[in-house]
C-alpha cells in the first residue's frame, strides 16, 4: 500500500524539477505534472508570481527571496518574520547534550494584516532543497494551498487546499495528517509556549552545533524578538480563524445544505487534534517551596466553556507544591531521552506538559454557534458529557453516532440542534443509566437553566479536584492521568519528535478523570 | 565610537536641560560601576566599538505572574486593570471609557525618574505635560510637595481609570531596570552547575519575580553574554520603551485594520514611551465594540496583553573569564 503519511512526499522520486507536480495524498496515486491551466487557477502568490511564472526557488530561503522580490512595492508581503523551535531548544549546552538532535527548524511568514501572513515556510534550514513545507492563502479560492518540495533538485509539488483535508479521499492524509481540519499547526499556543523561542525562554545560538551555519543566518540573527507570543496572536491564531471563517462563510451569508455535519460535530465531540500546554514553572528552577499552577485545560476544557459564546464560570487556580510534584518526578522516573544515547533526568523545560483541546476546535465550535447549526444548549450539554476529560473523552465521542446526517441553515437558524438532541434523548430511553447518552438528557433536562446547572456541576468537580491537589495522594493520580494523555497524545501524527515528551514508568492503563475528582480506569 | 558624550532623554525629547537628565542616569550607573560588576560598565565613562550588537529583549506587558495564578482570562484582565501595583512589567495603563464601553487604553514604559528630573529642572514643563496628556485640572501643589520633591505617586498617575502620566509600580523603575541589567552580568553556580535557567537565575541572584515576564527575560540575555566574556551595558537612550501591539485577529465592526487605532504620544515608533488605543473619532464605533476571539474589549488588558515591552542593551566584545558566583537565595 502506498505512503499516504505525509512522509509520502519523500519517497517521491525527483521526476522532473523543471515543473509543478500534484500530489494530493490519497487523491494522487502519483505525482503528476501539472497543466499551466492547473497552476493559474491556483489563486496564491506562491502561485501567481512564481510557479506560472516558471520560478522555482531551489532552496527555502529562495522562496522567501524570490516572493519578496515579486512583491510590488510596499505591499504586505514584503514584510517578513522568522521564528525558531526546537524540542531539544532549552537543553543546555554540556557535554552530554552534544551531538543531540535537538529538531531546530524555522518558520518563516510573509504578509501582514488583520487576517494574519499569506505565507507560511516551515524549514529545517533555510539552504535546504528538499522537505520544505510552503502554505500560502488562497485569494481566490479561500483556504490554504500546501506545497511540498522534495529531492536534492527541489522538485515542487501541490499538495492540496485545505478544503481537501474535509475531503474524504485525502483527510488525515499527506499534510491533512498533521493538518486535520486543513488549518495551520502550531502545537504549543500558550505562553510559555514550550520549544518555541519566546520571551519566556529564549533559543540561544548554542541551540545549534558549533560550525552550523544556521547560528549566523539572518532567520535567526534577526528573529521576531515577540517570538512565540507574535506568531501565536499575529500568524497562528488569525490564520486558524481565517480559514475557519473562509470554510463557513457561504453558510454563514445565506445558509443552505451543510456538508457533511458529521465533520463539524467530530471537532467539537472528538479530539483529532490537540495543543500543548504546561505550567510557567521551568522544571530547573523547581524547588519544594515553588507553587506549580497547573493548566487549567487539563481539568476542564475551559477554553470553550468559560470563553464566548458559552460563557460558563472560569474555574479556579489549581495549584499543587513543588514538594509533592518533586516527589512525582522522583517516583515515576520522570526524565528527558532521545531514544539515541542522551538521558536527561527530570521533566520538560516547563512542568506538567498535557494535551488541551486545539484552538482550531474551538474555533470551529464557535463558528457552528455562529451559523445557528449548533445552539449553546447543545454546545453546552454536548460539552457537559464527561467535562472531566477534556480531551480523548470516550464518552463524548459517542454521541456522534447521533448527528443527523443533514443540516440545513436558513435565516441563521437550523433544526439540527433539536434534532440531535432528540436523537440522542431517544437512545437515552432505551440504553443503561450510565451511558454518555443518559448523561447528555440529564444536562438537557435542565432547560433553559443549563448554563446554571453546569456550573453548578463544575463547581463541586472543582471543589473536589483542589482539595485532591494538597496532598501526595490525591495529585499522584493526576500527574499518572497527564502520562496517560501524553500516551494517547503521542499516538497522533503531530507527535513528530522523541524530546517532545517526557518519558516515565508509568503505565497506560486507560485511566480516565472521574467527576469526583479521583481517577479510576 | 567613542565614549557616549551624555545619556540622551528618553526617547530623545525635548529637555530645558538635558545635561542634568544625563547626570542623573550618570548617578543612577555609578550605584553598579566598579569592581565588585567588571562587566557592566557607563558608555559615557567607557567607549564602545561601533560595531557592538545591541539586541533587544522583549517581553510582553501583560504581568505573568497573574497570568500564570488566574485561569480565568476575565479575572486576570479585571485584576491587572483595577490596581497598578499589578502591573509590574515595566507597563502600565489606564482605561477611559464612554457610557460603560471601553474608549481609550493608555500605556506608558516612562520611567518616574525623568518627571522628577522635570520637577527639578522645569516645574512649569512638568505641569503642562500633566494637562496636555492627563488633566486640565491638574495644579503644581498636586505634584510637587511642600518640601520641593516630587510626587510620583500623585492622584493623577495613580488613579486605575482615566489616563496616566507615568510609570507608578514600586519596581517599575529606570533604577531597577539598571540594576537588574547590572547585577545579572555575574554568572552563578548552584550545587557545583552552573545556572542557566532564566527563573532560577532571578531566584539564585535575588534578581526579581521569577514568574514575571520581565526580569527573567532580562536576566537571560544579560547573563548569556557575560558567560560569553563580553561586557553590557543599556544602549542610549537608557529606558524601557513600547513594541506595537500585535492586533492581527482583532475583528472591527467595518473590517478596519486595528493596528491603525494605536497612536504614539510621546516618542516615536522606534523609541515609543506613550501610546494609546483609540478609534479615530471619525469611525461610529468604541474600543469596546472590537472582539477578540469573539470576546468584546472591556479590559485594557486584553490590548495588554498583545503589547510588547522592549529594551535594548549594548555588548561590547571582552574577554573576561567571569567567575560564577554562589547563589544568593
Amino acid at each position: 500500500m502506498a505512503d499516504e503519511t505525509c512522509r509520502a512526499f519523500d519517497s517521491q522520486a525527483p521526476f522532473d524539477p523543471g515543473a509543478v507536480h500534484r500530489l494530493v495524498v490519497g487523491a494522487d496515486p502519483v505525482p503528476r505534472r501539472m497543466s499551466p491551466a492547473e497552476i493559474n487557477a491556483l489563486g496564491d502568490p506562491f502561485a501567481t508570481m512564481l510557479l506560472a511564472k516558471g520560478k522555482l526557488p531551489r532552496s527555502a530561503e529562495q522562496v522567501i527571496d524570490q516572493l519578496k522580490d515579486a512583491a510590488p512595492k510596499n505591499d504586505p508581503l514584503r514584510t517578513q518574520r522568522s521564528f525558531v523551535l526546537g524540542e531539544g531548544s532549552q537543553l543546555a549546552s554540556t557535554a552530554e547534550s552534544e551531538g543531540v538532535d535537538r529538531t531546530m527548524r524555522f518558520v518563516v511568514t510573509l504578509g501582514a494584516g488583520s487576517e494574519g501572513p499569506d505565507v507560511f515556510l516551515s524549514s529545517l534550514n533555510p539552504a535546504h532543497h528538499g522537505g520544505i513545507e510552503v502554505m500560502v492563502w488562497d485569494r481566490e479560492n479561500g483556504g490554504f494551498n500546501f506545497y511540498r518540495s522534495t529531492g536534492d533538485t527541489t522538485m515542487w509539488m501541490f499538495a492540496g487546499n485545505s478544503r481537501d483535508a474535509l475531503k474524504d479521499a485525502s483527510r488525515g492524509k499527506g499534510p491533512f495528517e498533521s493538518h486535520p481540519s486543513g488549518s495551520l499547526l502550531m502545537k504549543e499556543l500558550k505562553a510559555p509556549w514550550i520549544n518555541w523561542h519566546s520571551p519566556d525562554a529564549n533559543i540561544e545560538e548554542t541551540a545549534f552545533a558549533k560550525g552550523d551555519k544556521r547560528r549566523t543566518h539572518p532567520w535567526f540573527k534577526k528573529k521576531d524578538p515577540g517570538g512565540a507570543l507574535a506568531f501565536q496572536l499575529e500568524a497562528a491564531q488569525p490564520a486558524m480563524t481565517r480559514w475557519v471563517r473562509a470554510r463557513f462563510e457561504k453558510l454563514k451569508k445565506s445558509g443552505g445544505p451543510v456538508t457533511r455535519p458529521k465533520q463539524i460535530m467530530d471537532q467539537i465531540l472528538g479530539t483529532p487534534t490537540v495543543n500543548l500546554t504546561t505550567s510557567s514553572i521551568a522544571s530547573k528552577a523547581l524547588t519544594a517551596d515553588t507553587p506549580i499552577f497547573l493548566p487549567s485545560t487539563f481539568f476542564v476544557d475551559s477554553d470553550s466553556l468559560s470563553a464566548p459564546p458559552l460563557g460558563l464560570d472560569f474555574p479556579p487556580p489549581f495549584e499543587v507544591s513543588g514538594k509533592i510534584y518533586q516527589r512525582c518526578l522522583e517516583k515515576f522516573e520522570v526524565r528527558m531521552d532521545d531514544g539515541q544515547g542522551f538521558k536527561q533526568k527530570g521533566d520538560t523545560h516547563f512542568c506538567f506538559l498535557v494535551p488541551e483541546r486545539a484552538f482550531e476546535d474551538q474555533a470551529v465550535l464557535r463558528e457552528a454557534i455562529s451559523i445557528g447549526l449548533v445552539t449553546k444548549r447543545l454546545a453546552t450539554c454536548l460539552l457537559m458529557v464527561d467535562p472531566w476529560n477534556p480531551v480523548f473523552s470516550t464518552r463524548r465521542q459517542a454521541l456522534l453516532q447521533h448527528v443527523p446526517v443533514t443540516a440545513t441553515i436558513k435565516d441563521g437558524k437550523s433544526s439540527f440542534s433539536n434534532e440531535m438532541a432528540d436523537t440522542i434523548l431517544a437512545a437515552a430511553d432505551l440504553g443503561p443509566a450510565d451511558a454518555p447518552e443518559a448523561e447528555f438528557a440529564e444536562r438537557w433536562s435542565a432547560g433553559a437553566s443549563f448554563a446554571r446547572e453546569a456550573n453548578q456541576l463544575l463547581k463541586d468537580y472543582y471543589k473536589a479536584v483542589t482539595t485532591k491537589l494538597k496532598t501526595q495522594a490525591g495529585f499522584e493520580p493526576y500527574f499518572e492521568l497527564a502520562e496517560e494523555r501524553r500516551a494517547r497524545f503521542n499516538q497522533l501524527p503531530i507527535s513528530e519528535f522523541p524530546l517532545l515528551l517526557p518519558r516515565t514508568n508509568i503505565k497506560a492503563k486507560g485511566r480516565v478523570m472521574r467527576q469526583d475528582g479521583s481517577v479510576g480506569l | 565610537m567613542p565614549r557616549l558624550e551624555r545619556f540622551s532623554t528618553p526617547a530623545h525629547l525635548k529637555d530645558s536641560d538635558p545635561d542634568a537628565w544625563s547626570a542623573r542616569v550618570t548617578r543612577i550607573f555609578a550605584k553598579h560601576v566598579g569592581s565588585a560588576l567588571p562587566q557592566f560598565y557607563d558608555p559615557t565613562k567607557k567607549s564602545t566599538p561601533a560595531n557592538a550588537p545591541k539586541p533587544m529583549i522583549s517581553w510582553g506587558a501583560f504581568p505573568a505572574a497573574l497570568r500564570a495564578q488566574v485561569p480565568s482570562a476575565l479575572e486576570r484582565w479585571r485584576l491587572a486593570d483595577a490596581d497598578r501595583n499589578l502591573q509590574d512589567e515595566y507597563c502600565e495603563w489606564t482605561v477611559e471609557k464612554k457610557n460603560g464601553t471601553v474608549s481609550k487604553i493608555t500605556f506608558t514604559t516612562e520611567v518616574p525618574e525623568y518627571w522628577e528630573h522635570l520637577a527639578e529642572t522645569d516645574p512649569n514643563r512638568l505641569l503642562s505635560l500633566y494637562k496636555k496628556y492627563v488633566d486640565e485640572r491638574v495644579k503644581p501643589s498636586d505634584l510637587i510637595a511642600a518640601n520641593g520633591s516630587y510626587q510620583r505617586d500623585n492622584r493623577w498617575n495613580t488613579g486605575r481609570a482615566g489616563r496616566l502620566m507615568h510609570l507608578a509600580q514600586i519596581n517599575n523603575t529606570l533604577g531597577a531596570a539598571v540594576d537588574l541589567v547590572a547585577r545579572a552580568t555575574v554568572m552563578r553556580r548552584r550545587d557545583g552547575q552552573l545556572v542557566t535557567d532564566r527563573q532560577q537565575l532571578v531566584v539564585c541572584a535575588g534578581l526579581g519575580n521569577p514568574l514575571r515576564n520581565s526580569d527573567p527575560q532580562i536576566a537571560s540575555a544579560v547573563n548569556v553574554q557575560a558567560g560569553l566574556g563580553n561586557e553590557i551595558t543599556l544602549a542610549d537612550p537608557p529606558g524601557l520603551h513600547l513594541g506595537r501591539p500585535l492586533t492581527a485577529g482583532l475583528v472591527t465592526p467595518d473590517g478596519a485594520d486595528a493596528a491603525d487605532f494605536w497612536t504614539i504620544e510621546r516618542g516615536d515608533a522606534e523609541h515609543t514611551l506613550r501610546a494609546r488605543f483609540e478609534v479615530p473619532s471619525s469611525k461610529n464605533y468604541l474600543v469596546g465594540d472590537i472582539e477578540d476571539n469573539g470576546r468584546p474589549i472591556k479590559f485594557g488588558g486584553q490590548i495588554a496583553d498583545r503589547v510588547q515591552v522592549w529594551i535594548k542593551a549594548i555588548v561590547k566584545p571582552g574577554n573576561h573569564q567571569p567567575s560564577p558566583q554562589p547563589c544568593e537565595n
